[in-house]
């Protein structure tokens, strides 16, 4: 099974979801309105699942805000910035997230599988 | 020690396991489960040297065996099963003292076995998978006075004396 099915298998349960509600676009707290409650279970399970040690900041994006203001305070570009301090995310995906801050939290089912997959790399 | 401690001994306990003993004046399902909750926080806190608030998320499941009845000595037991950096998932049991088949580390086969044994024969008074994570102190929990208070714990529960 692949990664985002095995993600999705975790999110589903925990969010008791059904399977067609959760695609590798569904945000997290926008679509499948997940609480930070949750996301600490998701990171056990994602532990488990996954055999890797997950650090809740870095696969939840806690600090990306923080990241992206530093970043243009500092006059480096933003994109570089998370690419560079999250290197799960690739930087066609960092473009996307500093485009779309403004409409909420950004974190996607994708951004957990990606974590995974460079865990497991 | 004052307040609403449970716990009388860590006897054992390195990064994966903690065992420990608790004596209980008036033993009940719901004061083992707040006994092996205790000593889980514990390791949990430990794990943080002490630098986190810990509490209990949730407890997944919890189920007594023994025919329900509470010995008044319990031996303690937890096996840390999964974490990340703010959540940590136990399993956690226990059983009349003077009866538990296993202690020590949990990576050693030995002991695994025995664990395993232990749980699959319901030899355990309680058996829960508990569900801990961790916060930074704050106004209302002040790190001031917890992180002193529960190393002083943690200190008096591993020197076997209890005594604070």
């Amino acid at each position: 099974m692949d990664h985002f099915n095995r993600v999705r298998n975790i999110l589903t349960e925990i969010l008791d979801l059904d399977e067609q509600e959760i695609s590798q676009d569904s945000y997290l707290v926008r679509d499948l309105d997940v609480e930070s409650i949750d996301l600490l279970e998701v990171a056990l399970a994602l532990s488990t699942e996954f055999a890797i040690e997950v650090r809740d900041d870095e696969i939840f994006l806690r600090h990306l805000r923080t990241l992206i203001a530093d970043a243009k305070a500092e006059g480096v570009d933003p994109v570089a910035r998370i690419v560079e301090t999250l290197p799960h995310i690739p930087e066609k995906r960092a473009k996307e997230m500093v485009a779309d801050l403004g409409d909420g939290p950004v974190l996607k089912v994708r951004d957990l599988v990606d974590y995974v997959g460079h865990c497991c790399r | 020690m004052a307040g609403f401690h449970l716990l009388t001994a860590v006897s054992f306990m390195d990064g994966e396991c903690i065992r420990g003993r608790a004596v209980l004046d008036d033993p009940s399902s719901f004061v083992a489960m707040e006994c092996l909750a205790q000593l889980g926080a514990l390791h949990v806190r430990s794990l943080c040297d002490f630098s986190k608030h810990a509490f209990l998320l949730k407890v997944e499941r919890f189920s007594l065996t023994g025919q329900g009845r509470i010995p008044g000595k319990l031996a303690l037991s937890g096996n840390l099963v999964a974490r990340s950096q703010a959540a940590f998932s136990y399993d956690l049991w226990a059983q009349g003292e003077g009866q538990e088949v296993c202690s020590g580390r949990l990576s050693d086969p030995r002991v695994k076995s025995a664990v395993q044994r232990v749980q699959g024969e319901g030899k355990e008074v309680c058996f829960g998978r508990f569900v801990f994570s961790v916060k930074d102190y704050d106004d209302r929990f002040r790190k001031a006075i917890l992180r002193k208070r529960y190393k002083e714990i943690f200190a008096c529960l591993t020197n076997g004396s209890g005594i604070g």
